[in-house]
């Protein structure tokens, strides 16, 4: 069992008294480690579906599974009647659970940019991500609130952020939950400003020349190891160590890349240096699926797709307008107004169309070109999964090929097929509950169990008017808000005006009413609100998502991680 | 008008099934060939047959190849731009003075409309640079303008020479000297730069061997910009330096004489008619602009005659862009040199076909119309040398890649699809010179307002 | 503070280094004989041109000769009128790299008092090497700001601006733009939107400001006060605003255009339209408006990715076929000598060889007010002209003699003096 960092200990005693003797009387654990879904739908593996079954799960495991399944005298019966139980997602390349660093936009002083220290230039390639991983984050409880279970953990950085590690997405800081550790390299073609390497040239180069360092670096201990009298001890750098389990083509090298180009590139690459590789985050990927697939290549696909185009959204909000029975007079006058195009307008819109087409039908076609893949989630939004996934569905792509890509496809790339990814006896009790097929439109994640813990989320309200993305909210107005912080609810009124180009954004919490703080640094981009408080020294950093009347997102405090924030309008500016 | 696009879109994305270069037959009739080795042969046919010219003669039989009935049009070999920044990602690592290690060659980009602008201009292979920012910059490399490919891959020469960017003089000390405060700041600190990294190659060069031939028991440290270095030396790759004084070129041959390098033409080189008899001794060969001057003050003291008076002195010469727009009418460019300088007509092709093919290494496979070599041609109507000249069609490879009656506005191959319409861009005042800076600014002070 | 030293050295040097630059021209009576005249007005003439007290004096053919004149034979040649660069940067900036060479750019968004003529350097290098193309006429113009200044045009030929002033001066004014400027410009569209907006609004503010001023000045002219206060601003605009004088608009874009066209409509101003890349698309506009356009450089890339590659060299032919009245510019400082292949571009692709000369020609001379005096061969005009051997527009036409305002102007400059001394160096390689 590996022991957490010192620190992160200090600070998670503040909310649980495990490690310590003491006791607290705040928290009220689960009763008991043995679930019991009543009368569920049971999709067990993509295409294999068990109707109107009970699962048993217990101490983590699943037990049983199945029609005829007994109820144990110490199982909580949970009522999921008719509702649809799969194997929680596992997610292949993502930073959950990793805090996101200060925007930190300055260029390093460094005297010769040319010859930078390694981890100035990104490159630290050694980095383990299990130092990191805080499960307390709150990018951990949405990805479980998305459907995930598990994930592939990688540091932030540049170009060679470091090892990842598979973890389990249980929330539960004291417990094991890595999975696996270092099972791979993580590498973007991200560059470090202003110093070398500083284009996308400059990365490949320095990768090749640390590459083959580290090959005859590696020999070099080998030769050592075996013999030192008379040799000259070998010089390794920290980068270079890191690298040998890859060179060994023990570990694979995990690397986005988002479009055609980088995959080019990194295919490329591989072909050169001769290391195992997936490519991430593909949203381009049609055009090299092939050449993918003939070199055995495993692919993860981008869980973010361009945005709807109008007519797509237009013919989406008619469809729903028609369904709320809404005047149809309306929307033909409506029609008729749109301006008259030019052919050239019109042969652009085509082009736009052909292109939007290739990227959403991406998943589609490689299920028809019979390339396995699954999917990350590293540059995307765990809540818009559902909708993305749709959208892939409606382009083209099955249901058991979208279903397999969240779970069996990626429990394969990850090797923990024996593990996870189905809903069978002796596999990890990971498990999805949504009261609809997960893919229906309006389907909502009721229960989620992440190694064997319970999670139980209410059905949400159907919003009255529904906030495609992209439209930009007018957020100014008077909002109550709610932080749940370890140990209270805080609630309070902020306050949003415009401020010439930008915003003010003043808090005052209910704890103190006559006291006004102001936010700083504020920025609105497009949706996304975020600014930071200063309150005797110590920094909060809000990032929240405005959508009609309300808004959503996290506080983080410094070390002790980030917590969820929401907020509802009262009313507008004053 | 769709049908077109359609039909050229299709064409492209045809290509995209075979992932191997494509290779084409096409029968050209009856046009005016220049040849450039040969002299001209008026109303006769070429046959390029599995992308290589096969035969050149009257009445030649198509034998199931393409036809284009090229009768009272100008036949020549495809453009050779010595100088070009355009199909690639990123052109200078500037964060360096010496980076010979990295490659441009590494970040194509076949979505680059100033390829298809390019062909539209009868260029069919280019010379993709890294920029001027370094003293030593990165390898280069010389791609043939396979417009619709989307496969980078397919966009390399096969078998082309390794090359690699040079530079001397303001733009190595300004954006090093002056940028970062670190050298070089002067032409005197740049003969440095050369001299110790030669040196280092030659330590680098005597070390391995030793480890290789049994005389060290550990390898010495590896280094990717030794490599490149040791293999300048070692005559297998061939420079390509950007320079403008007299004085310095005269430096760069010196330098390269005590190392027994001898591969070398110089680029822009606007003082190089001052010093055309050294350079034609050293065998250095030069690629210049036609007019541009007066931008900087090394260049103040230039002549349009440049190529002229190095061509008479006995210098490999050739005429080269090194920009996005004059790419597409290099022919008006050689031009030129009639006016200054009163070069003959295959003395002024020369400057943009087989010229620069000897300076990329490359005259075996192209640069003249003759039996054996690439089938890429450039057919005008009216002749070439004209200002009225228009080009019809460049093939490559024996593929028509541009073809003036079957093409739409918009030839993009990548379109954004959260992009209605493409940006406009307002027009850079005068011309966009220093394309051999490009990104330098960005690296030192981030983002321009 | 040494880097200015050491610039201002070199620039010293080089000119007393070389004493004059280019040989001495000579003002005399001079015929040209036997040549092909083309007028550009009145068709093409076989036969003399005459050239005295500066001025062309008879075309074709001409019944009394002075005694002293200097014959020239033209046989086998042609006479061309000098062409004019409708806007430049020639002569306000030497070296555009060392920015204290560069006199074009004044500090401050509203400068429309910046006389571009004051800051003419009449012994600029590249003046000998743009005049021996056939260009005699510039207009040259400041940059930067909204109200950059003034441009002016000059002929090149004299020692002071004065001598130089071809007797047109007008304001500028860069029209809110909405499109990107360039490669690196990482605003998002709804900046780019919100800037032009914040533009558009200041330039209507000046405007009204202005139109202020100049009625008011009305009234204190009519009651007969003197002038006692000092704003050389609104007073370079005065003319402008009345209608009574060009205001020259810079605008490219489509929708820039358009805007622009009803902006100059509602206030009545006399506009040059300058740019105008996306003249093409709204030609018919600027027609019906019978607002005249100055468009190039010609050789320039498309402003669009998916514009058609040729649209830039299209584009002065198509407005030119809707009617518009256009003339040529190359938008350029060191190289205004490749006028006439721009022209020759625009002529290839689409509009012809007559209309492309007349647009750096007397559409030039006439959109700036001095056709009477500038623009085509033809009795009691100024004698800017040249005699060559071909088409002009051609690469491998040489041109043999120049007439800048009757002077005989000597055919050499930088480049061709480099040429004469290094094409056989002397010493060779022997030391």
């Amino acid at each position: 069992m590996k022991k957490l960092k010192l620190s992160l200990i200090v600070v998670l005693c503040l909310s649980l008294h495990y490690l310590s003797a003491q006791v607290d009387y705040d928290k009220v654990g689960e009763v008991t480690s043995s679930f019991y879904l009543q009368n569920v739908h049971i999709v067990q593996s993509p295409g294999k579906i068990i109707e109107g079954g009970a699962v048993l799960i217990k101490d983590g495991i699943i037990q049983q599974v199945g029609s005829a399944v007994k109820i144990p005298y110490d199982a909580e019966v949970i009522k999921a009647d008719s509702m649809y139980v799969y194997a929680a997602f596992i997610d292949g390349l993502s930073h959950a659970g990793v805090k996101k660093e200060e925007n930190n936009e300055e260029r390093p002083k460094v005297r010769f940019p040319g010859d930078p220290p390694d981890e100035v230039a990104g490159i630290t390639p050694g980095k383990e991500v299990a130092t990191l991983y805080d499960a307390k984050e709150s990018s951990v409880s949405k990805m479980r609130e998305a459907g995930y279970g598990i994930a592939h953990i990688v540091p932030r950085g540049k170009m060679l952020p470091g090892y990842g590690s598979i973890v389990s997405l249980s929330g539960d800081a004291d417990k094991n939950t890595l999975l696996k550790e270092n099972v791979s390299l993580f590498s973007q073609f991200k560059t470090s400003r202003g110093v070398y390497p500083g284009t996308i040239i400059g990365i490949i180069a320095k990768y090749k020349d640390l590459y083959r360092n580290a090959t005859y670096k590696m020999k070099h201990n080998k030769s050592y190891v075996m013999s030192p009298q008379g040799m000259e001890r070998p010089d390794i750098s920290d980068a270079e160590a890191a690298f040998f389990p890859v060179i060994e083509n023990k570990m694979p090298v995990f690397i986005v890349t988002e479009k055609h180009k980088d995959i080019a590139r990194a295919i490329q690459l591989k072909k050169e240096l001769g290391f195992d590789m997936v490519v991430a985050d593909v949203e381009q990927g049609y055009g090299m699926h092939k050449k993918l697939k003939g070199m055995n290549i495993p692919v993860l696909l981008s869980l973010s797709l361009p945005k709807e185009m109008k007519e797509d959204k237009k013919e989406k909000d008619k469809k729903e307008k028609a369904e709320d029975g809404k005047d149809k007079k309306e929307e033909k006058k409506k029609e008729e107004k749109i301006e008259k195009k030019t052919p050239e307008q019109i042969a652009l819109e085509k082009r736009k169309k052909e292109s939007y087409d290739q990227y959403i039908t991406q998943a589609a076609v490689m299920e028809k070109d019979g390339i396995p893949f699954a999917f990350s989630m590293i540059n995307s939004k765990p809540k818009e999964l559902q909708a993305t996934i749709r959208r892939m569905i409606a382009a083209g792509l099955s249901e058991k090929a979208a279903l397999a890509a969240l779970t069996t496809n990626a429990a394969k790339l990850l090797k923990i097929q024996n593990i996870a990814g189905t809903v069978e006896q002796g596999k990890m009790a990971n498990l999805m509950v949504s009261d609809k097929p997960f893919f229906e439109e309006g389907a909502m994640i009721r229960y989620m169990f992440v190694d064997g813990q319970k999670f139980s989320y209410e059905a949400k309200k159907k919003k009255a008017k529904k906030n495609s993305e992209g439209e930009e909210v007018d957020i100014e107005g008077v909002y109550s808000y709610e932080a749940t912080v370890p140990g209270e609810v805080q609630t309070g009124t902020m306050r949003i005006e415009k401020d010439g180009d930008n915003y003010k954004v003043i808090i005052i919490s209910d704890n103190d009413p006559t006291d006004e703080d102001k936010g700083e640094n504020v920025n609105l981009d497009g949706n996304n609100l975020t600014y930071t408080l200063d309150l005797e020294g110590m920094i909060l950093a809000f990032d929240v998502e405005f959508s009609d009347d309300e808004f959503d997102g996290t506080v983080s405090v410094g070390e002790f991680g980030s917590f969820p924030l929401t907020g509802t309008k009262k009313s507008d500016p004053e | 008008m769709y049908k077109i696009y359609i039909s050229v879109v299709l064409l492209f994305l045809s290509v995209l099934l075979y992932g191997q270069v494509e290779m084409g037959d096409i029968l050209i009739k009856n046009g005016n060939l220049i040849t450039i080795t040969d002299g001209e042969k008026m109303e006769t046919d070429i046959l390029i047959k599995d992308g290589k010219i096969s035969a050149i003669g009257k009445n030649l039989a198509a034998g199931g190849a393409k036809e284009i009935d090229a009768t009272g049009m100008y036949v020549m070999p495809g453009i050779i731009d010595a100088h070009s920044h355009a199909g690639i990602d990123a052109v200078n690592e500037g964060t360096n003075p010496i980076t010979p290690e990295v490659w441009v060659g590494d970040a194509l980009d076949p979505f680059d409309i100033t390829l298809y602008r390019a062909l539209a201009g009868g260029v069919t292979v280019s010379h993709a640079m890294h920029g001027s920012a370094n003293a030593i910059g990165g390898q280069c490399e010389t791609i043939k303008h396979r417009y619709g490919v989307m496969d980078p891959e397919e966009m390399r020469m096969d078998g082309a020479p390794r090359t690699i960017k040079f530079a001397l003089g303001e733009n190595p000390m300004r954006s090093h000297g002056e940028g970062r405060n670190v050298p070089p700041r002067s032409r005197m600190g740049i003969e440095q730069e050369f001299r110790r990294s030669f040196a280092a190659a030659k330590l680098y060069q005597k070390e391995w061997a030793a480890y290789k031939s049994g005389a060290l028991n550990v390898p010495p440290t590896y280094s990717e910009r030794n490599e490149v270095l040791a293999d300048i030396l070692d005559g297998e790759i061939i420079i390509h330096c950007h320079s403008y004084r007299a004085d310095e070129i005269v430096m760069l041959m010196n330098v390269l004489e005590d190392y027994g390098v001898s591969k070398i033409c110089f680029q822009h080189v606007n003082e190089g008619f001052k010093v055309a008899p050294e350079l034609a001794a050293f065998g250095a060969q030069a690629s210049v602009f036609a007019d541009w001057w007066a931008y900087k003050f090394e260049v103040y003291y230039s002549t349009a005659f440049n190529a002229a008076i190095l061509a008479k002195n006995g210098v490999v010469t050739s005429i080269n862009s090194d920009s996005g727009e004059l790419i597409r009418h290099l022919y008006h460019e050689a031009a030129k040199s009639q006016r200054y300088g009163d070069l003959s007509d295959t003395e002024t092709l020369k400057l943009i076909t087989l010229n620069p093919a000897i300076q990329l290494g490359i005259d075996d496979r192209v640069g003249s119309l003759e039996k054996g070599k690439d089938g890429d041609l450039a057919i005008f109507k009216n002749h070439p040398l004209s200002i009225y000249t228009v080009p019809q069609y460049t093939i490559v490879d024996g593929v028509i890649r541009f073809d003036i009656e079957n093409q739409v506005a918009d030839m993009r191959l990548d379109v954004n699809p959260e992009e209605t319409i493409p940006a406009f861009y307002e027009q850079e005042h005068g011309h966009e010179h220093d394309a051999c800076m490009e990104g330098v600014y960005e690296q030192l002070f981030g983002e321009r307002e | 503070m040494q880097k200015f030293i050491y610039i201002g050295l070199i620039i010293f040097l080089s000119i007393n280094l070389q004493g004059q630059q280019v040989a001495k021209g000579t003002y005399k009576t001079v015929l040209l004989e036997n040549a092909e005249i083309h007028t550009v007005t009145k068709g093409i003439v076989k036969g003399s041109v005459l050239i005295q007290d500066g001025l062309i004096a008879g075309v074709g053919a001409i019944a009394n000769i002075p005694a002293d004149a200097e014959k020239i034979d033209c046989s086998g040649k042609r006479i061309y009128p000098g062409f004019i660069d409708a806007g430049c940067q020639l002569g306000l900036s030497e070296i555009s790299s060392i920015s204290l060479t560069n006199d074009a750019r004044e500090i401050g968004d509203f400068t429309p008092h910046m006389k571009a003529l004051t800051a003419v350097n009449p012994s600029s290098v590249s003046i000998p090497v743009t005049r021996t193309n056939g260009i005699t006429t510039v207009l040259t113009k400041p940059s930067g700001g909204k109200f950059p200044g003034q441009a002016a045009l000059i002929d090149l030929w004299g020692y002071t601006p004065d001598q130089m002033y071809a007797g047109f001066e007008a304001p500028l004014l860069s029209f809110p733009s909405t499109g990107k400027r360039g490669r690196w410009d990482r605003r998002s569209d709804e900046d780019i939107k919100k800037d032009s907006n914040e533009a558009m609004k200041k330039l209507n503010e000046i405007w009204d400001k202005a139109k202020l001023y100049a009625r008011m000045d009305s009234s204190r002219v009519a009651v007969r006060k003197e002038k006692t206060n000092y704003n050389p601003q609104m007073d370079a605009l005065i003319a402008a605003v009345r209608g009574e004088d060009n205001l020259l608009i810079e605008v490219n874009s489509k929708d820039d255009i358009l805007e622009a066209i009803s902006w100059v409509n509602k206030h009545k101003i006399k506009a040059i339209l300058t740019g105008v890349s996306d003249g093409w698309r709204v030609a018919d506009s600027l027609a019906k408006y019978n607002i005249p356009v100055v468009t190039g450089p010609v050789l320039s890339v498309p402003s669009r990715a998916s514009d058609r590659y040729d649209i830039s060299y299209a584009n002065a032919g198509k407005m030119q076929q809707a009617g518009v009245k256009v003339a040529i510019r190359t938008n350029d400082t060191e190289n205004v000598r490749n006028l006439p292949f721009n022209a020759g571009f625009a002529a290839t692709y689409g509009m012809g060889v007559d209309e492309a000369l007349k647009a750096i020609t007397i559409n030039t001379a006439e959109i700036f007010g001095v056709g009477d005096k500038y623009g085509s061969i033809e009795k009691g005009k100024i004698a800017n002209l040249f005699v060559c051997d071909g088409d002009p527009f051609e690469m491998k036409t040489m041109i043999s003699h120049l007439f800048i305002k009757g002077w005989n102007v000597p055919m050499e400059n930088r480049h061709t003096l480099l040429y004469e001394e290094y094409l056989e160096r002397s010493p060779g390689l022997e030391k």
